[in-house]
C-alpha cells in the first residue's frame, strides 16, 4: 500500500475527526451560541426582575442598606450593580466558606423572590466544561483542538475554496446540496470558526496542557492571575469602627472608572477599623477582559491604591479571551457573534450528515460484517447531538416555567430535564428509522422553541419586558426555522424512499 | 475510504498526535521558560496564547507523516531537543 497523499490524509483526518468529535463539537458550539446571550436568558429565567431604569448611586444605596441588616457580622459583601443586560441589583454576603444572595429592585430596593436557577450560565458552563469540571475543560481544550485541525484540513480538502464559495446546488443531488452547503457555510464563516476555536482553546489550554503553571508556578492554579492583579486588602484590626456611607466613594470611584461603569463592589470586614471597598469595573466596552479596580479604606474614605495598567502579555491573553466571550461591542457585536455560531453549528450538522448520505447511497464494508449496525448507530448518534441538543435546551427552558418555583433543589431539575430529554432523544433516534428519528426530533425541537413564547406567558404571568420579548421572538423564529427543517429533511427521505420502491 | 494500512496504524498515530505531541508541546514550554528572558508571569500569559499552534502542528504532522513510524519518530526527537535545550540552559544558568 502506498503512503498516502497530504491531501487524502488531510480529507481522512477531517472526515473521521469530524465525525468523532463532532457529537462533542455540534452540543459545544450550539450551547456556546446560546451563551453568547447568557444575562438576557437568565434574565428570561427570572421573570420576578423587571427592567427598571437603574441609577448608580440609588443602586448602590439599595444595596448598602439591605447588606446593613442582613449582612452583620460577615466579613466579606459584594454588590453587583445594574446594568442594561442585568437590570436588578445582587447583593451577596457570607465568609469565604458560604455565602448567602438576593436580588434587589434597584430603585425601591425590594427583595424580589426570584425562583432558583443556574439560568444562561448553564449553558456557558455545559459549552466549557460539559458540567464536568476540569476534566471536562481538558475535553473541550481536546476537541477545540481536533476542530482548529478540521478547519485546516478542511481547507486542504477544498482548494477551490474560492469556487466553492460561489457555488451551491440546492436543486442538485441530495449529497451535492449538503456538501455545497457545508462548503458555504465553513468559507463564509472561517474567519469567525478560526477566531473562536482559537481563543475558545486559548481560555482552556492550561487544563489540558498545564506545563506553564507546572513549571513557572510549581501548579499553583490562582499564581499567574495574582501576579497581574494587585490587591490593596488589609488584615481586619479586630477594632470595631462603624462603616461610614459607600456613596461618597463611589462618586470618587467613578471619577476613575468613569462614571456608570462600576460593576461590582467588594467590602471587606465591614464593621472593622480597617474595612476596605473595593470598586471594579465592568468589562462591556473593551476588547481586554480585564476590569480596572480601585480600593479604598472605607473607614477613613483614602485610596489604598487602584489598578488601570495591565502587564502587556496579559493583557494580550486576555484580549483574545475578550474576542471570545464578546462582552462588548453591545448587541451589534453579541448578534454576529450568535448568527456565526448558529452558522457554524449547522455546517457541522451537516457535515454529521454528509457522513451518513455519502454511505447511504454506497453502502460499504468499513466495518466487515457490523457495518449496517455501525452506520445505524452512528445515525443515531447524529440525530441525538444536532436535534437532540436543541430539544433538550429547550426543555431546561420549559422546565423554569414549570417546575414549581419553591421546589427543593430547583436549579438542580431544570439541569436534570436538560439531561433527561437529551437521554430520551439518544434513546428515540436509537429506537426509530433515521427519516422517523430526524423528522420527529425536529419537529418536536422545532415547537418546544416556537411555543416557548406561550410557555413564557402561560407560566409567569405580567408585561414582558424588551429583553424577555427578545428571547421570546428569537426561540419563535429558531423554532420555525426547525420546523420548516423537519419539513424539508422529511420530504427528502419520502423522496428517496419513493425512488427505492420505484 | 482506507489510506492507512491497518488499525494498529491508526491508533499508533493517534496516539503520537496525543502522546507525542503533548510531549513536544511540554518540552517546547519548558525550554522557552528558560531561554526567554521575561518574567514567570509574562511567560505563563504567552504560552497559553501560543500552545494551540505547536499542538494543533502536531496533530496534523502525526497524519500527515508517510508512516506512523515517522510520525512518532520526529515528535519524540522533537521533544528530546527541546528537553535537552532546556536542561542545557538550566545548567548554564
Amino acid at each position: 500500500m502506498k503512503a498516502p497523499t497530504f491531501t487524502q490524509s488531510m480529507s481522512w483526518l477531517h472526515t473521521w475527526s469530524g465525525l468523532l468529535f463532532g457529537w462533542l463539537l455540534v452540543p459545544i458550539f450550539f450551547t456556546g451560541t446560546l451563551a453568547v446571550f447568557e444575562p438576557e436568558i437568565s434574565h428570561w429565567m427570572r421573570p420576578e426582575i423587571r427592567h427598571a431604569p437603574a441609577e448608580p448611586a440609588r443602586a448602590l444605596a439599595v444595596a448598602e442598606a439591605r447588606l446593613r441588616q442582613v449582612g452583620e457580622g460577615a466579613p466579606i459583601w459584594r454588590v453587583q450593580m445594574p446594568s442594561s443586560r442585568q437590570p436588578a441589583v445582587g447583593i451577596v454576603w457570607g465568609n469565604r466558606e458560604q455565602t448567602r444572595e438576593e436580588v434587589l429592585h434597584p430603585v425601591s430596593g425590594e427583595v424580589l423572590p426570584v425562583r432558583a436557577t443556574e439560568g444562561g450560565h448553564f449553558f456557558t458552563h455545559f459549552h466549557a466544561e460539559l458540567d464536568a469540571g476540569k476534566v471536562g475543560r481538558a475535553i473541550v481544550c481536546l476537541v477545540g483542538l481536533v476542530m482548529l485541525a478540521a478547519l485546516i484540513n478542511g481547507i486542504v480538502v477544498h482548494k477551490k475554496i474560492f469556487q466553492d464559495f460561489f457555488t451551491f446546488r440546492p436543486q442538485s443531488s441530495a449529497q451535492r446540496s449538503w456538501l455545497d452547503a457545508h462548503n458555504v457555510l465553513g468559507v463564509l464563516g472561517l474567519p469567525f470558526l478560526l477566531l473562536i476555536t482559537y481563543t475558545g482553546v486559548v481560555i482552556l489550554v492550561d487544563s489540558y496542557l498545564p506545563a506553564a503553571t507546572y513549571h513557572f508556578y510549581d501548579g499553583k492554579a490562582g499564581g499567574p492571575r495574582g501576579d497581574v492583579v494587585r490587591s490593596f486588602e488589609r488584615r481586619p484590626a479586630g477594632v470595631a469602627a462603624p462603616l461610614p456611607s459607600l456613596a461618597p466613594l463611589l462618586q470618587e470611584a467613578e471619577t476613575v472608572l468613569g462614571a456608570g461603569h462600576v460593576g461590582w463592589i467588594g467590602i471587606r470586614a465591614p464593621g472593622d477599623r480597617e474595612a476596605t471597598v473595593q470598586f471594579m469595573r465592568h468589562l462591556d466596552d473593551r476588547l481586554g477582559a480585564v476590569a480596572d479596580h480601585i480600593t479604598f479604606a472605607a473607614v477613613s474614605g483614602w485610596e489604598l491604591g487602584r489598578q488601570t495598567e495591565w502587564n502587556p502579555v496579559a493583557y494580550a491573553f486576555r484580549t483574545q479571551v475578550g474576542l471570545h466571550l464578546v462582552h462588548f461591542g453591545g448587541y451589534p457585536a453579541q448578534w454576529l457573534y450568535f448568527l456565526s455560531g448558529l452558522a457554524g453549528t449547522a455546517m457541522m450538522a451537516v457535515g454529521l450528515v454528509l457522513f451518513t448520505i455519502k454511505r447511504r447511497k454506497r453502502p460499504g464494508h468499513e466495518f466487515g460484517a457490523a457495518t449496517a449496525r455501525v452506520y445505524g448507530a452512528i445515525e443515531s448518534l447524529n440525530v441525538a447531538t444536532v436535534a437532540g441538543v436543541m430539544l433538550a435546551s429547550a426543555a431546561f427552558l420549559w422546565a423554569n416555567r414549570l417546575l414549581p418555583a419553591d421546589l427543593a433543589e430547583r436549579a438542580a431539575w431544570e439541569i436534570g430535564a436538560f439531561f433527561a430529554v437529551w437521554a430520551l432523544t439518544l434513546v428515540h433516534a436509537g429506537l426509530r428509522a433515521p427519516g422517523a428519528a430526524w423528522r420527529g426530533q425536529l419537529y418536536a425541537a422545532g415547537l418546544a422553541w416556537a411555543l416557548l413564547p406561550l410557555c413564557d406567558v402561560a407560566g409567569a404571568p405580567g408585561l414582558l419586558d424588551a429583553m424577555r420579548l427578545g428571547v421570546d421572538l428569537t426561540a419563535l423564529v429558531g423554532g420555525l426555522a426547525l420546523v420548516y427543517l423537519g419539513w424539508r429533511v422529511s420530504r427528502r427521505f419520502a423522496a428517496a424512499a419513493a425512488k427505492e420502491a420505484a | 475510504m482506507r489510506i492507512y494500512q491497518s488499525w494498529t496504524q491508526v491508533l499508533s498515530r493517534v496516539l503520537a498526535a496525543g502522546l507525542g505531541g503533548y510531549a513536544a508541546a511540554w518540552a517546547l514550554v519548558f525550554a522557552l521558560g528558560v531561554w526567554l528572558p521575561l518574567a514567570r508571569v509574562s511567560l505563563w500569559f504567552l504560552m497559553g496564547q501560543i500552545l494551540p499552534v505547536p499542538l494543533l502542528l502536531a496533530l496534523l504532522w502525526a497524519f500527515a507523516a508517510s508512516s506512523a513510524a515517522r510520525a512518532w519518530g520526529w515528535l519524540l526527537a522533537l521533544a528530546a531537543l527541546l528537553a535537552g535545550l532546556g536542561y542545557l540552559g538550566k545548567v548554564l544558568s
